[in-house]
């Protein structure tokens, strides 16, 4: 039964997308405001059939329906319950039908939010989401149904969900991702409906911004999730390895990013249209592209979705409508969109070109290295594009863009003098240079990337902090200090801090970390720097869905035991595969991480064993943390709520839009 | 934690679990630890098989793959070093048995123009392009 409403719902949804792509932009066309007030319950409808569809799938998977062919493929009735929750999306059908379910999410929430539009850009926005909702259900209905069923023979149980999926990382790491992968698709509309306006100008940007920054918050914490997850569960202890399927992620983050920044700009001093038109629109084709690239299976990746020719084809189809019709759109109507060059080389405004030519830079060598060796291929080559290309391409646009961040944030708007911020520079930049090479020495060996990397988060982190301290330097106590500036730029400092507070993890454990593999024997010790790891124990264990030998490692420091670790290896018995899971202790200052390889004699007395120690590699993830958190700040900051008062929105006071929305 | 669960009562179902994970992973057991008395070539060891793709994998570098393929190619990249041979001829020889899909750091040559150049070529283009967007637009309310 609830496979049938399920599916019904979806072509339910998929029914009512078509109209939402369909009656509001016709309504907005010949202004007819019974076809434009459809929007919203259209929009609200298309959310409640998604949420009800995809409840009817958790609900099948947590009775264990095994009739449906993707639930007897990716769930078992040994399956903890709440992995038989997250296996819903562990895999292709259940997880786009998840990503349908969030789409619909943001849907819901510009239609219930963005009642501060004009009634017929209202429309329209929610018009261009039903368009391309359009898209994704029919995907869904046509290629990737995941209620099929396998009636009338159907298994006595199922085939296990991936033992690697089995894991905390799973449950909330493709939620986040998607949000912030289809989150961009409010953007999208917005600049599509301006480019069918004919009108883009700073009130349209302060309507994207939020969007905008939030899709981009939960782009940046599903990305950190994949990572760690990744980390801690394949058991080699990498944190990034430039697979296609973190590309894939990483391009719509690095492109967005540019977005948000060159929004800045147009909303602060109506200038830089085009370019933030045009980054709305890539942003948000580069996660479809994203999506390409990891379901159809063109690319060899460590992730990889059951590839299905017909389903790419589908994708592509897709992308290539969206791509096409959005190019048109923008080769002819932006032209109409002028912009005034009105700022000098030291300004704001020109260290925000710079970094948007940096983040456009570094985008394009991700995604050219990523798409390399399929274009290679069609000239008949084979070869990689890994890890070491990226690794000696990617820095570059990095360095820069961090040297100009501990500059740019200080400067006003449209010309800056420099005599004032000389002196702190100066002194910024002395002490971040002696704290890093401080650092350096603390840490032994001596590396140029080390050394360049952490002068550069210092000095990104001071000139933040200095900013703040200047922007409220009238104020007497912290807390009217605070209070003095603005959600905005305490959110933006703080992003700003995050990812420099990455950068410096990244260099210190790429360079610090020690890897050692080893044959170690129960009661045996070894030392690795001023730790001695003693292998004390070696036990089976049975759970619900797997046994295991589990091998205790005693760890010493200064021969005072400080923690025990328990590596196992394991046999999943629906599937019977056997995974490694490492055991990690984890703290801010290193990580000692001991992942069990394979058992050297019969008895399993014996192990292959290996261990790292990595300094600071925390620091990654909190970075990313801190980038999100700043990123809610500012997207929390009044002057986003406060739209519809003219008092409070100068700039656009002479706008026909905002007036119209102010007289709503 | 009780200590040393291990004892000849509960011997069986180990051996039987060891039995599966032995035929699971190799054939023959295969230690791929490898001992090193020269730290620099235990270094060049490490960054050697993370530069190498197991060419049977999804997207792994030797290190990171338990295939039976990547611990051959493992061991041989240990024999190579040993031997004395330099990291260049140890990547010449995988390329030559196995193509220049394996090596994930391209090499820089002719052929690879393009992939190591474009990134530099799209800088100068964008960059190019927008200086002289804003020198010719450029207008200054006070110069």
């Amino acid at each position: 039964m609830h496979a049938e409403f399920g599916n019904y719902l979806l072509v339910l949804a998929f029914i009512l997308s078509v109209a939402l792509g369909v009656f509001p932009m016709l309504g907005a066309t010949i202004k007819n405001d019974t076809l434009v007030a459809t929007a919203k319950p259209l929009a609200l409808l298309f959310f409640v059939a998604m949420l009800a569809s995809f409840l009817c799938l958790v609900y099948a998977f947590l009775i264990d329906d095994f009739t449906i062919t993707y639930v007897a493929q990716h769930s078992n009735s040994l399956l903890p319950t709440q992995f038989k929750v997250s296996a819903v999306w562990g895999a292709h059908e259940g997880s786009f039908l998840l990503w349908v379910f969030i789409f619909s999410g943001w849907m819901i929430a510009v239609a219930l939010l963005g009642n501060n539009l004009p009634r017929y850009s209202y429309a329209r926005v929610l018009s261009v989401l039903g368009l391309i909702a359009v898209g994704f259900s029919s995907f869904l209905l046509f290629t990737s149904n995941p209620f099929e069923r396998t009636l009338p023979f159907y298994p006595v149980d199922g085939t296990d969900l991936n033992p690697l999926l089995q894991d905390f990382g799973l449950i909330i790491h493709p939620p986040l991702l998607y949000m912030g992968y289809v989150g961009f698709a409010v953007s999208f509309a917005f600049a599509i409906t301006a480019l069918i306006e004919g009108e883009w100008n700073a009130t349209w940007a302060r309507w994207t911004r939020p969007w905008t920054i939030a899709a981009w918050s939960s782009l940046t914490i599903g990305i950190m999730l994949g990572s760690w997850w990744a980390y801690y569960e394949l058991g080699w202890g990498g944190w990034w390895f430039w697979d296609p399927s973190e590309n894939a992620s990483f391009l719509p983050w690095l492109s967005g990013t540019a977005l948000m920044h060159s929004l800045a700009v147009t909303d602060k001093r109506n200038s830089f249209k085009r370019w933030a038109l045009a980054l709305s629109l890539s942003t948000f084709s580069l996660s479809l592209l994203g999506t390409f690239l990891i379901r159809s299976g063109v690319l060899t990746s460590v992730h990889s979705f059951t590839n299905d020719p017909e389903r790419g084809r589908f994708i592509l189809m897709f992308l290539a409508i969206v791509v096409g019709s959005a190019l048109l759109l923008f080769l002819f109507r932006s032209s109409k969109v002028k912009t005034k060059v009105d700022f000098s080389v030291v300004s704001k405004d020109m260290f925000l070109l710079m970094n948007n030519i940096l983040f456009v830079t570094a985008t394009f060598i991700v995604l050219f290295g990523t798409l390399y060796p399929l274009i290679a291929e069609a000239f008949g080559k084979k070869l990689s594009v890994g890890a070491p290309w990226f690794n000696s391409l990617f820095p570059g646009p990095m360095v820069a863009l961090f040297v100009l961040l501990g500059i740019g944030p200080m400067l006003n708007w449209k010309k800056h003098n420099l005599d004032k911020l000389k002196k702190p520079l100066t002194i910024i930049a002395i002490v971040s240079v002696s704290l890093s090479l401080i650092v350096n020495w603390l840490m032994g060996e001596f590396f140029a990337w080390v050394f360049v990397g952490l002068t550069l988060s210092f000095w990104v982190s001071f000139s933040g902090l200095y900013y703040l301290t200047q922007l409220s330097r009238h104020k007497k106590t912290l807390r009217e200090k605070l209070a003095q500036i603005s959600y905005t730029y305490l959110g933006m400092t703080l992003a700003h801090i995050g990812v420099v507070v990455s950068l410096a993890g990244i260099v210190l454990t790429s360079f610090y970390s020690v890897e050692k593999d080893l044959r170690m024997e129960n009661g045996e010790s070894s030392e690795i720097n001023e730790y001695r790891f003693t292998m004390s124990n070696v036990e089976l264990i049975n759970k619900d869905n797997y046994q295991a030998t589990r091998v205790t490692f005693d760890v010493y420091k200064d021969n005072q035991q400080i923690q025990t670790l328990y590596p196992e290896k394991r046999f999943y018995l629906a599937g019977r595969q056997i995974m490694t899971e490492a055991d990690i202790d984890d703290s801010i200052a290193r990580d000692l991480y001991v992942a069990l390889g394979e058992a050297l004699d019969e008895t399993g007395q014996v192990w292959s064993v290996r261990i790292y120690v990595k300094p600071f590699i925390r620091l990654i993830w909190l970075g990313a943390i801190l980038m999100a958190l700043g990123g809610i700040l500012a997207m929390l900051d009044k002057r986003y709520r406060n739209l519809k008062s003219p008092k409070v929105n100068p700039v656009a006071n002479s706008d026909k839009n905002t007036v119209d929305a102010i007289v709503r | 934690m009780k200590k040393n669960a291990f004892s000849f009562l509960n011997f069986m179902p180990y051996a039987v679990f060891f039995a599966c994970l032995l035929s699971a992973s190799t054939a023959n057991a295969v230690i791929d630890v490898y001992e090193f008395d020269d730290p620099e070539l235990e270094k060049r060891f490490i960054k050697l098989t993370y530069e190498l793709r197991c060419p049977k994998c999804q997207n792994q570098n030797l290190a990171d793959s338990n295939s039976e393929l990547s611990l051959d190619l493992k061991a041989i990249v240990y024999e190579k070093l040993n031997a004395g041979e330099t990291d260049q001829q140890i990547l010449d020889f995988m390329k030559q048995r196995y193509g220049e899909f394996i090596l994930f750091n391209p090499e820089v040559n002719q052929s690879n123009a393009l992939l190591w150049a474009g990134p530099f070529i799209f800088l100068i283009l964008i960059g190019g392009g927008f200086f002289r967007w804003y020198l010719s637009n450029r207008d200054l309310d006070d110069e």
